[in-house]
C-alpha cells in the first residue's frame, strides 16, 4: 500500500469532522444537514471519469492539439482546461438537489446556503479520495511514506471548504429565481476558475512555481467573504430554530 | 459594599491555547534544527521566527488563563483577563442579561474551544466583547448602551442576582 492512503484517510476524517462541526455550530439547526455530507462523495469520481476526461480527450483527438500544457500550448486549449472543472464540477455539485432529501432544503429563500455548503464539502471529501487514488497510481509515489504527504493534507482540507463555499454560493440562489440562480452559479464558477488558475498559468510559463497557490488562497478569501455576506442575508430571512435562551431581565 | 469576585466556569481553554503555542514552537525549532544540521542555509528564517513569535504569544495568553474573573463593584462590573483585557461596564448602562448559545462566524477573532477573548463576531448576534471560558455554548450576554459583552460565570445566578440588587432591575 502506498503512503498516500493513510494520509487520505486522515484528511477525510479531519475534513468530515470539521464539516460536521461547522454545520452544527454555524447554521440554524445544523445537524439536519449532516446526511447531505454523504450525497456528494461519488460525484468527483463520476464527473472526472464520465465527463471531464472524455471531453478533453475528444477535443485532443478531433483537433490534434498537444495534450500537455506548456508555454507552446494554444490559448484556447489552456482556457478549455481551465474552465472544464469549474463549469462541470459546479453543475454536478448541485445535482443532489433533484433528490427530495436535498430538495426540501430549498423550500425557503436562502435556505439552500447551508445545504449547498454540506454538498460542496461532501464533493471535496470525495475528490480527496479520488486524487489519492490518482497519486497511488504514479510510480514515483509508490514508496513515499505517509508523513511526506502533509502538503496533500493541508491543500485538500482547504479545498474541501472551498468546494463547500462555492456550492453554498451557487445553491443560495436556487430558491431566489432564475436570474439570481444563474448569477450565483457564475460567481461560483469564476471563483473556482481563479482557484485553479495558478497551476495552469505556471504550466504556460506565465507565473513562477512559488506563486501557484496564491490564486487558490485569494479564491478562498473572496469565497469566505461572499459566503459571510450571503449568510447574513440568510439569517435575516430565516426564523431561529431551537436556540435555548434564558432571559434574566 | 465590598467588591464581589466571580470566577468563570472551568474549561480546558488554556490547554487549547497553550497546545497550539507549544506545537508551533516545537515545529519551528525542529525545522530550524534540521536545517542547521543539514547545512541548508537560513534563507527562510523569517517565517520560522514569525511562527516562534506567534507560538510565544499563544503561550503568553494561556499563562494568564487562571486570572480570568468578573469583579462586581457598587457601580461597575469589571471583566478581567490578567493584564491583557479589562472591560469596565457601568451598571447603569446595563439594559439586560440573557444566557444563550451563539452561532459561529468564519471571521477571524480570538475564539478557540474553551476560550473567547476581546471582540468576537458571531453569526447571529454580531460583535460581542468576550471574556469567557466558552466560545459558543451557554454564554451570558450583557446588553449595554455600547454593545454586547459575553461572560461565563460559574455562579451565573449569583452574579445576575447581585447585579439586579445593585441596579434595582
Amino acid at each position: 500500500m502506498t503512503g498516500i492512503y493513510p494520509m487520505a484517510a486522515l484528511t477525510m476524517l479531519i475534513g468530515a469532522a470539521c464539516a460536521m462541526a461547522y454545520l452544527a455550530t454555524g447554521s440554524n439547526g445544523g445537524r439536519k444537514y449532516w446526511p447531505l455530507l454523504l450525497l456528494g462523495l461519488p460525484l468527483s469520481f463520476l464527473v472526472n471519469r464520465l465527463v471531464k476526461g472524455p471531453l478533453i480527450q475528444a477535443v485532443i483527438t478531433s483537433t490534434g492539439v498537444s495534450p500537455s500544457l506548456n508555454a507552446d500550448s494554444l490559448l484556447w486549449f489552456a482556457l478549455l482546461v481551465l474552465m472544464t472543472a469549474p463549469f462541470f464540477e459546479e453543475l454536478v455539485k448541485l445535482l443532489p438537489f433533484v433528490l427530495p432529501v436535498a430538495r426540501r432544503h430549498l423550500a425557503q429563500p436562502w435556505s439552500g446556503l447551508w445545504a449547498g455548503l454540506a454538498l460542496g464539502m461532501s464533493f471535496g471529501l470525495g475528490e480527496a479520495a479520488y486524487i489519492a487514488y490518482g497519486i497511488s497510481q504514479a510510480p514515483e509515489y509508490q514508496s513515499m511514506p505517509s508523513h511526506l504527504f502533509t502538503g496533500y493534507l493541508f491543500e485538500r482540507l482547504m479545498v474541501v471548504f472551498l468546494h463547500g463555499f462555492l456550492t453554498a454560493i451557487a445553491a443560495a440562489g436556487l430558491a431566489l429565481g432564475w436570474r439570481r440562480a444563474i448569477f450565483n452559479l457564475l460567481v461560483a464558477m469564476g471563483l473556482h476558475a481563479l482557484a485553479n488558475s495558478g497551476i495552469v498559468l505556471n504550466h504556460l510559463g506565465w507565473i513562477p512555481l512559488a506563486w501557484v497557490q496564491a490564486p487558490l488562497l485569494l479564491a478562498i478569501l473572496v469565497a469566505v467573504l461572499y459566503f459571510e455576506h450571503l449568510r447574513r442575508r440568510e439569517l435575516a430571512h430565516t426564523p431561529s430554530e431551537d436556540v435555548p435562551e434564558k432571559v434574566y431581565f | 459594599m465590598t467588591p464581589i469576585v466571580f470566577k468563570p466556569r472551568p474549561s480546558s481553554g488554556w490547554l487549547t491555547l497553550g497546545g497550539i503555542g507549544f506545537v508551533l514552537l516545537v515545529y519551528s525549532v525542529a525545522i530550524l534544527a534540521s536545517s542547521i544540521s543539514a547545512n541548508t542555509g537560513l534563507g527562510f528564517l523569517w517565517p520560522i521566527l514569525l511562527m516562534v513569535g506567534i507560538g510565544a504569544v499563544f503561550i503568553f495568553i494561556a499563562a494568564w488563563f487562571p486570572t480570568m474573573r468578573y469583579v462586581l463593584y457598587d457601580d461597575t462590573l469589571e471583566l478581567i483577563y490578567g493584564p491583557l483585557l479589562r472591560y469596565k461596564i457601568p451598571l447603569a448602562e446595563i439594559r439586560g442579561m440573557r444566557r444563550r448559545d451563539l452561532r459561529m462566524s468564519l471571521l477571524s477573532s480570538m475564539r478557540l474551544p474553551g476560550l473567547a477573548l476581546f471582540e468576537v463576531t458571531y453569526g447571529d448576534v454580531g460583535k460581542v466583547k468576550m471574556c469567557s471560558t466558552a466560545a459558543l455554548k451557554g454564554i451570558l450576554l450583557i446588553e449595554t448602551e455600547h454593545g454586547l459583552y459575553g461572560i461565563t460565570p460559574a455562579d451565573e445566578e449569583g452574579l445576575v442576582a447581585a447585579v439586579r440588587a445593585r441596579t434595582g432591575k
